[in-house]
């Protein structure tokens, strides 16, 4: 499978569990799914994750209202369309007034794959490399 | 004296506020409230970026309180933020767990189930087809740990067979039992 088909097919298993209100929910294991809820742990968008039997067991995370944390996903990574970022261009403005349109926007996240793993953009930043773009997910 | 500074903490995220009255620490987050109760041997100030902590004198016991008392307040801070949760194990032949509306229901070979009403703030739910794993999740971790003690003691465990009620992979060692011929 190539990266374009496992990434929409991850990011729409995320959509729709968060639309059902759903706490506990089950999915195959899989190297990329791994490393990005690594990436969502540290950020504090999921509650937890563990393994058994072959599968992955995830623990969304909701508030006491009852709104979910993740929100708005966008998915940038398109086959014949790649966007890659140097760190210069995430550090400037330019990067902020291409992607992100309205000020309260910039509470977005936005996941790159580097060459040192599957990481976000402020982690890229410390560890000053660029990478390509793959989406993006607002928090509450 | 010690000092725990709100900028250091992993989640600067969720974290409303801090609010004290005399000895009694309230720490909110996107999970709720945690109310701490701390003795008055120890002093606490809390402002808007730091918690500081000090005793009256200086004497053996007030500083072992004041390392058990820092981490309380670590634990809360990251419960508070993220939750908690234990996955329990149900083993042995004719043994079953069920969910529904607030209760777990036990087939554990006696000649009835066993039903435990779950308190207000924690959610079970079963994890396979077969009800032999079970999860159990809130927001405080005081509260997950103390009924899953009072999950466990409803069925004593069996060293024989190695029947009863586990944590998820726990190991136990089994006896032997009277041979046929002995």
């Amino acid at each position: 499978m190539s990266l374009n088909f496992k990434l929409t097919k991850i990011v729409s298993f995320f959509k729709i569990s968060i639309h059902n209100r759903n706490i506990l929910v089950k999915y195959k294991k899989n190297q990329l799914l791994v490393s990005l809820l690594e990436c969502f742990l540290r950020e504090g968008f999921i509650s937890g994750f563990f393994e058994k039997d072959g599968y992955i067991y995830i623990i969304l995370k909701y508030s006491s209202m009852g709104e979910p944390v993740m929100k708005n996903f966008k998915i940038f990574y398109k086959r014949p369309f790649e966007i890659h970022l140097s760190c210069k261009d995430l550090e400037g403005q330019k990067f902020y007034r291409n992607f992100v349109v309205a000020e309260g926007d910039k509470s977005a996240v936005f996941i790159l794959s580097t060459s040192k793993g599957i990481m976000t953009h402020k982690d890229a930043i410390k560890h000053g490399i660029g990478g390509k773009l793959l989406f993006s997910v607002k928090c509450y | 004296m010690i000092t725990i500074e709100k900028s250091n903490l992993k989640n600067k995220l969720s974290i409303k506020d801090i609010s004290k009255d005399y000895y009694k620490v309230k720490i909110s987050g996107i999970y709720g409230n945690i109310k701490n109760y701390f003795r008055k041997e120890v002093v606490m100030k809390v402002s808007s970026n730091s918690i500081l902590l000090e005793p009256y004198t200086f004497t053996k016991e007030t500083k072992s309180l004041l390392q058990t008392y820092k981490t309380k307040i670590l634990n809360s801070f990251s419960d508070v933020d993220y939750g908690f949760f234990v996955i329990l194990e149900v083993r042995g032949v004719g043994t079953k767990v069920q969910y529904s509306l607030g209760q777990l229901v036990f087939n554990l070979g006696f000649s009835h189930q066993v039903k435990y009403n779950l308190p207000e703030g924690i959610i079970g739910r079963v994890l396979d087809d077969k009800g032999s794993v079970f999860l159990l999740f809130g927001n405080s971790r005081d509260l997950v740990l103390s009924t899953a003690a009072k999950v466990r003691s409803l069925k004593k465990k069996d060293i024989y067979k190695g029947k009863g009620i586990f944590f998820f992979g726990e190991e136990i060692t089994l006896k032997e039992g009277k041979g046929k011929n002995a």
